[in-house]
């Protein structure tokens, strides 16, 4: 573990202490959906921060704050993907990113009641479906659509245009649905 | 038997993911709407990527907990920070430490 050096310019310390008060919650939930692991989720917050810290007088008034704090947080859980998988990604891994599901399976889920919808199983199999996308896609549609960051804004946290944005979202949505629609069509399958 | 969205109509995927949640251009817009209107499978994959997002998007508000003493931990990696935090802003864990 190391200590992180103060800034060059000095910020206000009660300033700081607000920011990661107000900012820890969201930002470990949101690293926490990027890697399915409390402890790697944790240390990459511990990262951001200090990240923040060494370059929040450089920051203030530049963006923001939320956008440039998600932006440090992402790019940790990215790297913490990238030093977590111990081979390249295969050419059909990366292939798999460009297309849609083979099959688009038409279930309708919409006679089941909310209650069950967001059971305990359910949220899991919420889960488990955004852990299975590429982390390229799972950056993209945890912060345009969990998030709430608009379209622009993903695009600048994660460096890219808004149409490559938008090409993620697109199939993220569509895998995301797809496994939905073949949990929601099995569950109907096997109701008493 | 499961049944799976016709060939014909996959050239509207990208269209329909964007369309949910007003992402897509008013041209396509147009254009997706007219197909909508005589495709019944695409309306139901419309109706149910909505589905998707609201499920998402109500699931991210159950509430997710810190873990016990992060900001200890922190700020002690943080000399001088940390020491400002109000006793009602600490977990009891994290006042007691």
């Amino acid at each position: 573990m190391t200590t992180m050096t103060p800034p060059s310019q000095p910020i206000s310390e009660q300033r700081f202490v607000q920011v990661v008060e107000a900012y820890a919650p969201r930002l470990y939930r949101h690293l926490l959906r990027m890697l399915d692991d409390p402890q790697d989720a944790e240390d990459a917050l511990q990262e951001t921060f200090l990240k923040a810290y060494r370059h929040l007088s450089r920051f203030e008034g530049r963006a923001e704050l939320s956008t440039w704090l998600y932006r440090i947080a992402t790019n940790e859980a990215l790297m913490h993907l990238r030093r977590r998988r111990s081979t390249p990604l295969s050419l059909e891994a990366l292939s798999a990113d460009d297309t849609h599901p083979e099959e688009i399976l038409l279930t309708s889920w919409q006679v089941l009641p909310e209650q069950a919808l967001l059971s305990a199983e359910t949220r899991q199999v919420l889960e488990d479906a955004v852990a299975q996308l590429s982390p390229a896609l799972r950056a993209v549609f945890l912060l345009r659509d969990v998030e709430g960051f608009s379209t622009r804004e993903t695009a600048e946290i994660l460096g890219l245009s808004v149409d490559a944005v938008k090409t993620r979202l697109a199939r993220a949505r569509l895998r995301l649905r797809e496994a939905l629609a073949r949990y929601f069509e099995h569950a109907e399958e096997t109701r008493p | 038997m499961s049944r799976t969205l016709p060939t014909r109509c996959r050239r509207w995927l990208d269209a329909i993911a964007l369309y949910v949640d007003g992402d897509l251009e008013a041209d396509l817009c147009r254009a997706l709407e007219a197909h909508l209107r005589q495709c019944p499978d695409c309306r139901l994959l419309v109706d149910t990527t909505r589905q998707t997002l609201y499920l998402y998007r109500a699931a991210s508000r159950y509430p997710v907990d810190l873990p016990p003493d992060v900001h200890r931990r922190l700020f002690a990696r943080l000399p001088g920070v940390g020491g400002t935090r109000s006793a009602a802003a600490r977990p009891n864990s994290e006042a007691q430490a």
